[in-house]
């Protein structure tokens, strides 16, 4: 019954995120935050082994099902992140900040690499210095700042929901 | 001996334990990369979970989409009769910029003695519907946003998307209530194009680059056009996806290009891509999608 709440309660979580994403967001701000490697990020590293993979695979299920072509492709991307992102659970504390912050950064970063050669590279292979700088290092810092802003609220609904689990 | 094989088998079983996230992410990646081949091979069919998760969030998204445009509009103007002037004047002065372009096609038209082909007056002559901009899916990597409108609307794949200043785009994915558009900004982009006065054929390619400038390059401009600064560049009758004549922007300074065997230019989009809400759809298509 716990475990259904969690799952309720993190797709909600989702839910909002993604009207947030595609309707504040890109009205208010040149250059979008990725809210959804947040969840897949902090959901991994906070959550069980297992919450950054499902996690992960619940908003690129979401993305692909709205708009995705091919569909599919963002649900790949996001579970192997949320996977990525709980490997480094065990060595993390609860208290410590900098590890997920660092680790939603270099994800981010990732993710933006991950875009460009899938989509861009082929044909605009020469001009990677004006994706680093234009798109994939603006959208890291964003995503960082909004990382930093989200972290307690992320917390303390991975806290609440878990310890209902054990 | 017994203990050290009560050990292995304990760490045996710790690593299995250890293992099992690997294991949801193979069945996780099976499933998405499943996903990916099949909607390679049918890019135009739903599957139920697709419908459902549709039901669910587009429907709000529409609403919330309408909440959101006051916070978000510059001149917030609570008095009804002040948003109503103001509305039939824009659309008065679209009309006067529409009737001015069309007089000045009009005569060129004339002074060329009506040439074999003919450019299409405007746009108005074909049956449009208006969209609602419902929201931008794709992040920063790609120019396309969601409109209100679907195949249940009669949106088809392909159609063009206009504004009242000129092309916006085309229709990438149609979906039962809501459809993607691809603008001309995107990098997948490329509009067969044409002067309106030198008639010259060009090229106008979406690139992320360049439109932080503020422009798009023209490229394929033949040698010996005489393409001038400030013509008028329009969608041309050989493009395949777009209905010819409707106005992309104005070109800016033409060069020769690296190879001298044609001209490049830049181009200011007539459509300001930052500040679009709702937007025309012609519901006549060039050639039906055939796949």
């Amino acid at each position: 019954m716990s475990k259904l709440k969690r799952g309720i309660s993190v797709c909600l979580v989702i839910l909002i995120a993604y009207y947030f994403q595609t309707i504040f967001f890109p009205r208010l701000l040149p250059l979008s935050p990725n809210l959804f490697l947040i969840l897949v990020v902090f959901f991994g590293i906070m959550g069980t082994p297992y919450s950054g993979m499902c996690v992960g695979f619940a908003v690129g299920i979401l993305l692909d099902c709205i708009a995705g072509a091919p569909c599919g492709a963002a649900t790949l991307l996001y579970t192997v992140i949320g996977y990525i992102s709980s490997l480094y659970h065990r060595n993390f504390y609860g208290t410590s900040f900098l590890r997920p912050i660092g680790l939603l950064a270099a994800m981010d970063l990732a993710y933006g690499m991950a875009v460009y050669f899938l989509c861009y590279f082929f044909r605009h292979g020469i001009h990677i210095a004006f994706y680093l700088f234009h798109i994939m290092i603006p959208e890291m810092i964003y995503t960082t700042f909004v990382g930093i802003l989200l972290y307690k609220l992320i917390s303390a609904v991975n806290n609440r929901t878990i310890q209902e689990i054990s | 001996m017994r203990r050290k094989q009560k050990k292995t088998f304990q760490e045996k079983k710790q690593r299995r334990i250890q293992w099992k996230p690997v294991y949801l992410l193979i069945v996780l990646a099976v499933l998405a990369s499943a996903m990916i081949a099949g909607s390679l091979r049918h890019p135009e069919r739903n599957g139920i979970a697709q419908r459902a998760v549709r039901f669910v969030v587009v429907p709000v998204q529409k609403c919330l989409n309408r909440i959101g445009i006051p916070f978000h509009s510059e001149n917030r103007m609570p008095e009804e009769d002040l948003q109503k002037e103001n509305a039939m004047l824009r659309d008065r002065i679209q009309e006067l910029e529409q009737e001015q372009f069309r007089y000045e096609k009009g005569q060129k038209e004339l002074e060329r003695l009506r040439k074999l082909y003919q450019l299409n007056d405007n746009y108005e002559q074909y049956d449009t519907t208006a969209a609602r901009v419902i929201g931008k899916t794709d992040g920063n990597w790609f120019s396309t946003f969601l409109i209100d409108k679907g195949a249940r609307d009669g949106i088809e794949k392909n159609m063009n998307v206009v504004c009242p200043e000129g092309l916006v785009g085309y229709v990438s994915n149609v979906y039962d209530t809501y459809a993607k558009v691809t603008t001309i900004l995107d990098e997948s982009s490329s509009v067969s194009a044409e002067f309106l006065e030198a008639e010259a054929l060009c090229m106008v390619n979406g690139s992320l680059q360049q439109i932080r400038s503020g422009t798009l390059p023209i490229t394929n401009i033949d040698a010996e056009a005489e393409a001038k600064k400030n013509d008028t560049v329009v969608t041309s009758q050989i493009s395949s996806k777009y209905i010819p004549g409707i106005k992309i922007g104005t070109a800016g300074e033409i060069t020769p290009d690296d190879t001298g065997l044609s001209q490049v230019s830049t181009l200011v989009p007539a459509v300001n891509f930052r500040n679009i809400h709702e937007v025309l759809i012609i519901k006549a298509q060039k050639e039906p999608d055939v796949e």
